[in-house]
């Protein structure tokens, strides 16, 4: 299968979607995304996956919901800023406690926990994790591996390397489990390395998650595409499409 | 690009547009725009494109829409063509000259595959019956009919074909569809030496109408008429000085052969030293004839045959197409001696630095090139760099170089000849110059 | 899209019979292509091949573009594809020709399109510098 294919879009009620905040791609994902389902947005630097999340809060802070945005790179107040210059103005919601920022810590060992506490406790119909990369790369052990595995009779009793393909699939996973608690629908955004195939740098969130929407920024030529990869229980075009940054945000073209 | 000193005025122009006769008017308007006057004459060029999109008269009809009435124009389809502008596979163009020191009649002779010698006597008569003669130099601008690929039961006879029906009657079929049929070779080195028989004192500076190297079907213009196989030229009387350059950059490489069969217009040669000349050829050059295919001209070119002629000049042949044991030439090989002559993409390249450097005229006002098409093909997007060296030649003088199937010269009074991947510059100048 | 001077620039190369498809391209992704209603021939039966095999050939292009790497091309089955970089970048134009066309003349035209390719970015780089 190729990506010239156009496939029907499925006709979805309103209650089965949650928009994006862009309305060709609301269109494209007949409605928006599945409620409830986590979207991976990946892309090199600068491809604006952030930009996608401003949008995707804005929409959700828009129909009165509560908004939680998880970071791992940057200050709150530089979020902030850098938002009411694409305008997105997030500073009443913020003020008025619709729309909260937590920064996470990544030296704290708690930091699941803290994400896991607050997604349970916050009411959020809305959770934005930018960026998954750092979180998913912090060095962990994972005690439970579900993979093919040495035995327990083993003789071994070395702990599984930190940077095995076992231990980062079941990290991400987990971290994905969190985003799914409560009653939210999460898009988090991966890095991705410049001439790489693959669509998160961990390499595995792609297969965990519900839909993906892939970023590609082509310097030379000053273009923008952006590629649904894949959303669960959703007909779509795998055709790449084209998007500029504007002043006020990702548009189609 | 125009050049306007005194009365001497020349300029080329072009178009790129799909539409036929859009494009017509546009090449006319962007060339005799630059005049001061009204065009003595102009020379008109198109590539095959316009078969598919409007057709060649929708695009003499365009350029009639701009061009003042009576105006007189020959030309033909090319391969491809460089000019001040650049390098073009695809598009029309034109050369123009207003000059009153000119005087000029066009003339053409059809059918010149079924008779090349009345052809060729018919253009001549009617170019001087027309020419009043008041002035030191004659030359005489012609397109000829190149090569067609006849048909055989309704396809295009393959270029290649080393077994089956197509490769056994190939060679005969061949000879025939030239007479019968009006395809075939143009017959070109005939017509040439009739015409030149017809009228002794021209400088004769011409080529063969082409396509894209399909070999499928070729055009030629004169006035508002799209000929196909006719002979068409313009006749220039003039007190322009002029000069003439010729170069190909092949090298003989010693191995020679001599032909012992052939067909009797010495166009096809069946065997080579007593052999199959196919095999004879391809065994030579180290090439298994089962990697032989539509692109020979790949191949083949980089090893034309050539055989000399009696004032001296080496003329190579391009093996067109093979069948079964005999190969097929353009045009016909004058001579049963024939030697292995090369060339390289540099060697290519040089011979346009030779040629140039031998002409006299350091200066030029204008200038027409002709050029074997199979250069284009080899040299491919190389002939930017052929491009450059004819910008540092002619300045803002206007130039325009046309890939024709074929090329043919001759000097006053001498043998005219007809080549295969030559180069040919043509240079004019008014009396302002001075060497 | 609308007002494209490169898609024009594209679609006037797609127009020529021997150029079965074009785009510009870099690794992983197309950044300009006409809409491929307009390929010709079976280069959509082979096209997902063609497209893993621009991907490796980009990863050498990128490796030497700074150092003067001009053209590249293949040949896979029945056509070639042909590379032409645009300097100093990973981006190339790309067109799939039959293997068996005349194809000095198509690379005549393709570097005609390379040129106004890049006459175009420089006339938007140009835009941009004057309205920043």
């Amino acid at each position: 299968m190729g990506e010239f294919q156009e496939v029907p879009m499925a006709t979805k009620t309103e209650s089965d979607r949650v928009r994006t905040g862009i309305e060709k791609l609301d269109w494209l994902l007949s409605g928006g995304f599945p409620k409830n389902s986590t979207t991976l947005v990946s892309g090199t630097p600068g491809s604006g996956k952030t930009i996608m999340c401003y949008h995707y809060i804005a929409e959700g802070l828009k129909n009165g919901e509560n908004c939680l945005y998880l970071t791992s790179d940057e200050r709150v107040d530089n979020i902030l800023k850098q938002a009411k210059e694409l305008g997105f103005d997030f500073q009443s919601f913020y003020d008025g406690g619709q729309l909260r920022f937590v920064y996470l810590d990544l030296d704290k060992s708690n930091v699941h926990k803290e994400m896991e506490d607050e997604i349970k406790q916050g009411g959020y119909r809305r959770v934005v994790l930018d960026s998954l990369t750092p979180v998913a790369e912090m060095p962990v052990w994972v005690s439970d591996v579900h993979e093919i595995m040495p035995s327990e009779t083993s003789m071994t009793t070395n702990k599984p390397p930190t940077g095995s393909i076992p231990t980062a699939r079941v990290h991400v996973r987990h971290i994905i489990n969190i985003l799914n608690k409560g009653d939210c629908t999460a898009m988090v955004t991966s890095e991705v390395p410049e001439g790489s195939r693959s669509l998160s740098r961990d390499t595995v969130s792609e297969f965990l998650v519900d839909g993906i929407l892939l970023l590609d920024l082509d310097t030379t030529m000053d273009r923008r595409k952006l590629t649904i990869r894949k959303m669960r229980a959703t007909g779509h075009t795998l055709k790449p499409q084209n998007i500029m940054i504007t002043e006020s945000g990702i548009q189609f073209l | 690009m125009g050049c306007k000193i005194a009365e001497f005025q020349a300029a080329v122009g072009m178009s790129r547009k799909w539409d036929a006769r859009e494009a017509g008017r546009e090449v006319a308007r962007n060339t005799i725009g630059k005049l001061d006057r009204p065009p003595t004459f102009v020379l008109l060029f198109s590539t095959i494109h316009y078969k598919d999109h409007g057709g060649f008269q929708e695009l003499l009809n365009g350029v009639w829409d701009v061009l003042p009435k009576d105006t007189p124009l020959v030309g033909g389809t090319v391969a491809g063509f460089l000019n001040n502008y650049g390098c073009f596979t695809r598009g029309a163009a034109a050369l123009t000259v207003s000059y009153p020191n000119m005087d000029v009649a066009v003339g053409i002779g059809k059918n010149t595959r079924k008779n090349p010698k009345k052809a060729a006597e018919k253009c001549a008569q009617e170019i001087i019956k027309k020419q009043n003669r008041s002035f030191v130099n004659n030359i005489l601008l012609n397109m000829l009919p190149g090569p067609e690929r006849p048909s055989f039961f309704g396809k295009d006879l393959p270029i290649v074909s080393n077994q089956g029906l197509i490769a056994s009657l190939g060679p005969k079929y061949l000879e025939m569809s030239v007479k019968y049929l009006q395809k075939g070779q143009g017959l070109e080195e005939d017509v040439i030496k009739y015409l030149a028989a017809s009228i002794q004192d021209y400088i004769i500076f011409g080529g063969s109408s082409a396509d894209s190297n399909d070999l499928i079907a070729n055009y030629q213009f004169m006035n508002e008429e799209v000929s196909k196989n006719s002979l068409v030229a313009l006749g220039l009387n003039t007190d322009l000085k002029v000069n003439f350059a010729h170069s190909d950059g092949l090298k003989p490489t010693g191995i020679k052969f001599k032909i012992t069969k052939k067909a009797q217009d010495s166009r096809i040669i069946k065997e080579l030293d007593g052999k199959s000349a196919a095999d004879t050829f391809f065994g030579e050059i180290g090439i298994p004839r089962e990697y032989l295919d539509d692109r020979i001209l790949r191949t083949t070119f980089f090893y034309p045959l050539g055989f000399k002629t009696n004032d001296g000049y080496m003329c190579p042949n391009t093996i067109g197409a093979v069948l079964k044991d005999s190969i097929a030439f353009n045009y016909s090989i004058e001579s049963d001696e024939i030697e292995l002559l090369t060339t390289s993409g540099r060697m290519l390249l040089a011979a346009v630095d030779e040629a140039i450097n031998s002409l006299q005229i350091k200066k030029p006002k204008v200038g027409l090139i002709i050029s074997c098409l199979a250069r284009l093909e080899t040299l491919g997007a190389n002939i930017f760099k052929v491009r450059d060296k004819l910008i540092s030649y002619f300045q803002e003088a206007p130039f325009l170089l046309i890939y024709s199937c074929g090329e043919n010269i001759r000097f006053p009074n001498e043998e005219s000849h007809h080549f295969n991947e030559t180069f040919n510059i043509l240079v004019g100048t008014d009396n302002s110059y001075s060497s | 899209m609308r007002d494209d001077p490169i898609a024009e620039v594209l679609d006037d190369l797609l127009k020529l019979d021997d150029v079965l498809a074009c785009m510009v391209a870099r690794c992983n992704m197309i950044s300009v292509m006409p809409d491929n209603d307009k390929f010709k021939g079976d280069v959509m039966q082979i096209w997902d091949i063609i497209h893993r095999a621009m991907d490796d050939v980009f990863g050498v292009i990128r490796e030497y573009s700074q150092a003067g790497l001009g053209e590249i091309d293949f040949r896979l089955q029945d056509c070639e594809v042909l590379f032409y970089v645009f300097p100093d970048t990973e981006s190339a134009l790309v067109a799939i020709i039959p293997a068996l066309s005349n194809k000095g003349l198509i690379e005549v035209e393709m570097e005609n399109a390379r040129r106004d390719i890049l006459r175009i970015m420089d006339e938007q780089e140009k835009k941009r510098l004057v309205t920043a």
